[in-house]
């Protein structure tokens, strides 16, 4: 069964086009990762398959149901986490959760029953009648998520679930992901952290302009461009010499030197010149070797060699910019 | 059902989240207390000015000189003081100078004339910057005038024509009485209390509609209940019940302020009252909702509002009676439905007028509520989404 399956969604503001044929399938059951800097159009993509804003093109199916003429179907079977914390601040936890679970018409006492195990699930139990304003990003975000799993839904969206929060509540979201995915709930995340994504997603979709530029798993993402690129490798010294790197640097096979500090160089090899071959031209000075790692390379390699532009830099103005804008009623 | 029941759930929300504000509670408490402070205030609750300093010439010193005399000083009392003045240009400066708000000339022969059976005359100078304590002044000279005239020409008539008796029969035969429907005098309060309810109720729920709506799309929240299977209709209907309680909370302020501060008395029935004031919320928000809705962002969608709204406040009726407006803005006035909210809410609260009494009104907000919300229908999912 598919959870999700988008075709051709385009989103068109006034004179941004925000999302851009965007077609991908997500089976039931599964993780996906969308990654992309700011702007690509995650939380637009996002919003059109939780039908909160009506596509300008295409079509998208989530549970079956088309998102514009059966809104109303998709609605009951989908949970949303999004950019903005979704709960009235001078509310309780309690509250909130009773307010929000009500729209969907749950029985009082299951409603009951069902806030009381997953505020006991998030430790959140004991503030359960505090309210949310006075909670933390993280205790906020802990009753925001729960807040959009009341109902049971089939598909959970999350619109950087983890953003602003320090790594103990990151990681308890994330393990609280996993094990409502566990229970066979479908997952649609976005996130800005590589490692995240890493390590939660079965496939990834990469958005870039709107546009995918990559889907796949995690892993064979990152086969992929070890397979068509250098391979980097870390040597330590007890000392670097002259002649050594004088050698090394006039080598075909390797295409960089760089020069870390005093003691370690990264290489970078052409990939029909292996391992062997390296240490071949280093076996004058192999006394003086201390260690060597080849690097595996990561999701923000290959983020980097598909989007051209770093995400760290993205991450540090997306920091900037919720701290001038929305971020206020964020945090 | 679900919908009313959705509505509820979400009308019961924004009560609370905005009552547990305390700057919101405090605002909404003293509002209404200072409206009624500065309109009861500020416009004058019945003719008594006080404190008036008037002036007078006397360029005559006869007996009549001094019976004025005697009488200013009996008015200074109630008006003010009056200062003696040596000369009328000493009276033209002082005005100029702001000390006076007039003066009062007695001219010569005053005294002489009255004597030998002509016709005399007193003067007033006013100070023309201000038409309203003119009239004042004006009042009080021309009624003290005609009172000592009408003494001194029954003193005549027993003089001269030799009259028995009570001589003002003669001089004066018809006299006038006012009987009310209700019992006392009603004051200026008792005018514009009713429609100042009717306009802080209609006032919060137009401008508190949108408020909450543009809140919760900037909280987030609104995204969850859009996302969550229920109508858009019934989003919009628990704004509007939530909004039209606080207007109502509101209303009930004011008629306790009017009633315990400046003694308005209801003659008529509070429940009726309320039916009223909930028509009269009615009958604007349909027009609230296309503003808000037309609006590409709140604060544009407040100036649409407040556009709308503040020459209502004048053309309603609420503190100026509508006969008193030039013809074109007496027809103008017959658009916005706080005229009959207004009108309504005066006729029973002050007259105690029953429902069947207050029908055309009734009719007229129910034909604004309907027209209005009719129109406003298909504009219930864009003010909520965009
Ligand atoms: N309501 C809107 N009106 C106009 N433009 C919009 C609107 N929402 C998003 N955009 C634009 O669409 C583009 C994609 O925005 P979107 O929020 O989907 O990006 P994102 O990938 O979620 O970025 P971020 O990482 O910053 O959350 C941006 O250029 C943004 O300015
Ligand atoms: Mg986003």
């Amino acid at each position: 069964m598919e959870a999700i399956r988008a075709e051709g969604l385009t989103k068109q503001f006034k004179d941004v086009l925000a999302v851009d044929q965007v077609s991908f399938v997500v089976k039931e059951g599964e993780i996906f990762g969308f990654l992309g800097p700011n702007g690509a159009g995650k939380s637009t993509t996002i919003r059109m398959l939780a039908t909160l804003t009506l596509p300008t093109k295409g079509t998208a199916y989530v549970n079956g149901k088309d998102v514009v003429k059966e809104s109303d179907e998709v609605r009951k079977s989908i949970g949303l986490v999004s950019e903005k914390m979704i709960l009235y601040d001078r509310l309780t936890a309690y509250e909130n959760l009773r307010l929000f679970g009500n729209l969907y018409h749950l029985p009082s006492k299951r409603l009951n029953e069902k806030i009381e195990e997953f505020l006991k699930l998030v430790d959140m139990w004991r503030w359960k009648d505090h309210r949310v304003e006075t909670f933390s990003t993280g205790m906020k975000q802990r009753v925001n998520v729960i807040r959009a799993l009341l109902h049971s839904p089939k598909v959970l969206f999350l619109d950087e679930p983890t953003l602003g929060l320090d790594p103990q509540t990151t990681r308890a979201i994330r393990e609280f992901i996993l094990k409502v995915n566990d229970m066979g709930t479908t997952v649609i995340l976005t996130t800005h952290i590589m490692s995240e994504a890493d390590a939660v997603c079965q496939e990834i979709g990469i958005i870039d302009h709107g546009k995918i530029v990559a889907l796949d798993t995690p892993r064979n993402l990152k086969k992929n461009i070890k397979s068509d690129d250098v391979e980097i490798i870390e040597v330590e010294f007890i000392t670097l010499f002259t002649d050594m790197l004088n050698t090394l640097q006039n080598t075909h096979g390797i295409d960089k030197v760089i020069q870390l500090d005093a003691n370690n160089l990264r290489l970078h090899l052409k990939k029909d010149f292996g391992l062997r071959s390296l240490m071949k031209v280093l076996s004058p000075w192999s006394d003086g070797i201390r260690a060597l790692n080849t690097l595996e390379p990561t999701l923000e390699d290959v983020f980097i060699k598909l989007t051209g532009h770093e995400m760290r830099d993205q991450a540090s103005k997306k920091a900037k910019k919720s701290f001038a804008g929305a971020g206020a009623h964020r945090f | 059902m679900n919908l009313i029941r959705d509505a509820f759930h979400i009308g019961v929300t924004d009560l609370r989240h905005f009552f547990r504000s305390r700057m919101a509670l405090v605002s909404f408490i003293v509002m209404p207390v200072f409206m009624m402070l500065m309109m009861g205030y500020i416009f004058p609750s019945d003719n008594s000015i006080k404190g008036l300093k008037i002036g007078i010439v006397f360029e005559d010193n006869g007996i009549f000189a001094n019976m004025i005399k005697s009488q200013f000083e009996k008015y200074s009392e109630k008006y003010g003081s009056f200062v003696e003045l040596s000369s009328r240009q000493k009276g033209i400066d002082e005005i100029k100078e702001g000390k006076l708000v007039g003066f009062f000339i007695i001219p010569k022969g005053f005294s002489g004339d009255i004597l030998a059976g002509h016709k005399t005359t007193m003067i007033l100078v006013p100070d023309q910057t201000n038409p309203q304590l003119d009239m004042a002044v004006e009042q009080m000279g021309s009624e003290m005038v005609r009172k000592m005239s009408a003494r001194i020409g029954k003193e005549n008539l027993i003089r001269f024509a030799k009259v028995k008796g009570d001589a003002f029969k003669f001089l004066d035969p018809i006299s006038f009485r006012t009987e009310g429907i209700v019992k006392g005098k009603t004051s200026y309060f008792d005018f514009m209390a009713p429609g100042v309810m009717a306009m802080v109720a209609v006032m919060s729920v137009m401008n508190g509609l949108g408020v909450a709506i543009a809140r919760d799309k900037e909280m987030g929240t609104l995204d969850g209940l859009l996302v969550s299977p229920i109508s858009r209709g019934s989003i919009v209907i628990g704004k509007i019940f939530a909004q039209t309680i606080r207007g109502i909370l509101q209303a009930s302020i004011i008629l306790l302020l009017a009633i315990l501060l400046f003694g308005v008395t209801v003659h008529g029935s509070i429940s009726l009252t309320f039916f009223l004031l909930i028509l009269g919320i009615f009958s604007f928000i349909g027009g609230g909702i296309i503003l808000t809705a037309m609006a590409p962002d709140q604060e544009t969608g407040m100036l649409l509002m407040t556009t709308v709204t503040f020459p209502m406040l004048f053309l309603s009726g609420v503190f100026f009676p509508i006969q008193q407006m030039p013809g074109f803005m007496q027809v103008i006035s017959k658009f916005f439905p706080l005229t009959y909210a207004a009108s309504a809410l005066r006729k029973v609260m002050i007259l105690g007028a029953s429902i069947q009494q207050v029908m055309p009104e009734i009719g007229m907000l129910l034909l604004f509520a309907v027209i209005t919300m009719g129109a406003a229908l298909p504009l219930f999912g864009k003010l909520v989404t965009d």
